[in-house]
């Protein structure tokens, strides 16, 4: 039965399904007319066959002026064919008698033709006005029989009894072989529906409104898995039995068609990783558990997707694998963006190397030139000196003196050494107002790429409400830089879990800034050292990360300080004042 | 070393001052007196450019260059032997300077008894 509904034209009844035989009981012509006027109008705009057989008194002409009069192009309806208004003796009584199937087969010949020529269905009203006693049980027979033949067919019959004709026995009869009746009552038309008819007619409701949220919740699922580039998918252990439309898409497989063999299937899958693949299913259903998989797919053309897969076999009560169900996402774009946010991760990292190691380079080739000039003089000094003690007479004088000026070159070189901080001697680049949880989050990111490298997470502990300080930004990032890389370069050869945690906070007002690392540690004899021009205890370093923040920073009017952590690890913390309370600008 | 007694033979020129007094003390501890210069136009000022035997300059110095200053000396025909003594030299600096006249380029710290060996041999030369 088709869950498709026609309407009838007629307002006690509504619209009925395709399969519908009802009757009608009327007393006058005009009921008759009015009634079925309507029924062939609405089957018309339905684009129907009507076919509607007249019985005397009514003729063929009295039917087809009624009907013009309500529909205006009737003749043209009649001319091609649309609806046909016959006689009653030459449709029920060919042969001048009534034959039950040779009837039946004329409807559905009318039928067979109706759908030929593209109609919807075929729509039928007939009259029993001829109907004869001796004739009444052998209708009575048809009219039981149609109700089978027509049920499934997209055809619906409207019978109409003159109720003058009927006693209360042939009203029983006619009423229990149609689904419903239809019949005047004080003046108005009424309907009574058999209770067959009734619990048929809410199944077909309630299988289209099922029909109906099925085909919008299908649609929706379908919208959904596209947009998300979600594929679904059931397997029962021997073959695919479902594939979700997007899943033949994702694969480059032709969703009209059935779904793919497995071996196909295993064909695009990438060959290094098929036996993974397999190999991951195989367990968890033999584990009885869900299984999440990422693997790669090559199509016909070459282009290789990447897959987020996830299966969750279902077993039976006695423990049977039914089948396994999965999704598949298409994680291709994503993951091409996280290559590429992972490489420029790398690069800035390398960025950040390269530019500390610059800036270090160029100072120490200007420290070195500095310090050259007094300590070639020392050795000078140094040499005559012996020379003037190594004369057979030694004169002590001359020796004094050279090695008085000995001590001046060394001293210059000392001065030159502790004078680094005179290179960020506040002044030579503007100060401004920075927000050190901003840069805090600036180096973090772009120090990702070398944190993770080496597997070391990065935490911050961010105090929202830091105060923000009057800074030289590029210096201040070149103190965190260098912090956060000794950090790295810490942690990097060491074992363990390893983290780096920056954490800023307001300690009395100022802002504190920490970098802890969860690395090798201080020797307690490095500590005093380590903020030395030149001590090192890299392999690579030398030794002017430290002592270049400190100057920044103290330049800034704050502290630098280390300190050994309790477990693991070395803790480096810095103060500065807050903008505004500055005694030190 | 008959000529030891002519007080402007060495001209030192070198804008550091430790190293004016170490390279002059050095050169009075072998008997050599010398004569310096803050800066290589102080010297040419002097006129002792005249008078100079050997010529001990630093290469990189405030104002006038060492290479500088031995074009100029060049350009007015005076030739005096010079030793270049520089804390930064490259060897493309080096072969300017031997190219340009001069006898010895050493780098700081430098040593003593080469330096000492090439004034011998341009107060000789």
């Amino acid at each position: 039965m088709t869950t498709e509904l026609r309407k009838t034209g007629m307002d006690v009844v509504g619209d009925i399904a395709w399969g519908t035989h009802c009757c009608l009981f009327y007393e006058t012509k005009a009921d008759l007319l009015d009634t079925l006027v309507s029924y062939c109008k609405a089957g018309l705009e339905g684009h129907e066959f009507c076919l509607w057989v007249v019985a005397a008194p009514l003729t063929e002409e009295d039917a087809a002026r009624a009907l013009r009069h309500n529909v205006p192009d009737l003749d043209r309806q009649i001319a091609d064919g649309s609806i046909e208004i016959v006689a009653a003796r030459d449709w029920y009584l060919q042969d001048g008698a009534f034959n039950l199937n040779r009837v039946i087969e004329g409807w559905n010949e009318k039928l067979a033709r109706a759908m030929a020529r593209g109609y919807a269905g075929v729509r039928v009203t007939g009259d029993t006005a001829w109907l004869e006693t001796k004739d009444w049980q052998d209708f009575s027979d048809y009219e039981e029989s149609l109700n089978e033949a027509i049920a499934d067919q997209r055809l619906a019959v409207l019978c109409t009894y003159p109720i003058v004709a009927c006693g209360a026995g042939e009203v029983l009869d006619v009423v229990r072989t149609h689904q419903f009746a239809i019949a005047k009552r004080r003046g108005d038309w009424d309907m009574i529906e058999t209770a067959g008819h009734k619990q048929a007619k809410r199944e077909v409701l309630e299988r289209k409104r099922v029909e109906d949220a099925l085909r919008r919740s299908e649609a929706y699922l379908a919208e959904a898995q596209r947009l998300s580039h979600t594929g679904s998918w059931a397997f029962n252990g021997t073959e695919t039995v479902y594939w979700s439309e997007e899943n033949f898409r994702i694969w480059g497989f032709d969703p009209q068609r059935t779904p793919p063999g497995r071996d196909i299937v295993l064909q695009r899958l990438h060959p290094e990783d098929r036996d993974r693949v397999l190999e991951e299913a195989q367990t968890a259903v033999r584990e009885r558990r869900d299984y999440v998989v990422e693997f790669r797919i090559v199509l016909p053309d070459g282009a290789v997707r990447h897959i987020h897969g996830l299966g969750h076999p279902v077993f039976d009560a006695s423990g049977e694998l039914v089948e396994v169900v999965g999704t598949q996402v298409d994680v291709t774009e994503r993951k091409c963006a996280e290559e590429e946010r992972q490489k420029l991760h790398q690069l800035q990292g390398d960025l950040a190397r390269i530019n500390r190691v610059s800036t270090m380079g160029e100072l120490t080739a200007s420290l070195a030139h500095e310090i050259k000039q007094p300590i070639a003089a020392a050795v000078t000094d140094a040499n005559t000196c012996l020379r003037w003690l190594a004369r057979a007479e030694p004169d002590v004088e001359e020796g004094r003196e050279a090695a008085g000026r000995v001590v001046k070159d060394v001293t210059r070189a000392a001065d030159i050494i502790s004078g680094i901080g005179v290179l960020f001697k506040k002044g030579a680049v503007p100060r401004e107002l920075v927000d050190v949880n901003e840069l805090i989050r600036e180096m973090i990111g772009m120090l990702s790429g070398e944190a993770k490298r080496h597997v070391i997470s990065m935490r911050a502990e961010l105090d929202p409400d830091l105060p923000e300080v009057m800074a030289d930004r590029v210096q201040l990032q070149q103190v965190l830089m260098n912090l956060m890389l000794n950090g790295i370069d810490a942690m990097k050869d060491t074992s363990g879990a390893h983290e780096l945690t920056i954490k800023s906070e307001t300690d009395a007002a100022q802002p504190m800034i920490s970098v802890r690392d969860t690395g090798a540690g201080l020797l307690p004899e490095h500590v005093d050292q380590i903020f030395n021009t030149f001590f090192t205890t890299k392999d690579h370093g030398i030794g002017m990360g430290l002592p270049i923040s400190r100057s920044i920073v103290e330049s800034h009017g704050g502290r630098l300080w280390v300190a050994a952590n309790a477990e693991r690890g070395a803790t480096f913390q810095f103060s500065l004042p807050a903008a505004g309370m500055s005694t030190f600008m | 070393m008959a000529m030891l007694d002519d007080s402007s033979l060495v001209a030192i020129v070198d804008d550091d001052d430790r190293m004016r007094s170490a390279l002059q003390g050095l050169l009075k501890a072998v008997g050599l007196p010398a004569r310096t210069f803050a800066s290589a136009e102080e010297f040419l000022e002097s006129g002792q450019q005249h008078e100079t035997a050997c010529l001990i300059a630093d290469i990189r110095m405030s104002g006038m260059s060492g290479l500088e200053l031995q074009a100029r000396l060049n350009a007015e025909r005076i030739r005096i032997p010079t030793i270049f003594i520089t804390a930064h030299g490259d060897e493309r600096m080096r072969m300017q300077a031997l190219r340009a006249g001069a006898v010895e380029f050493l780098a700081k710290p430098f040593d003593n008894k080469a330096l000492l060996e090439s004034v011998r041999a341009a107060l000789e030369g």
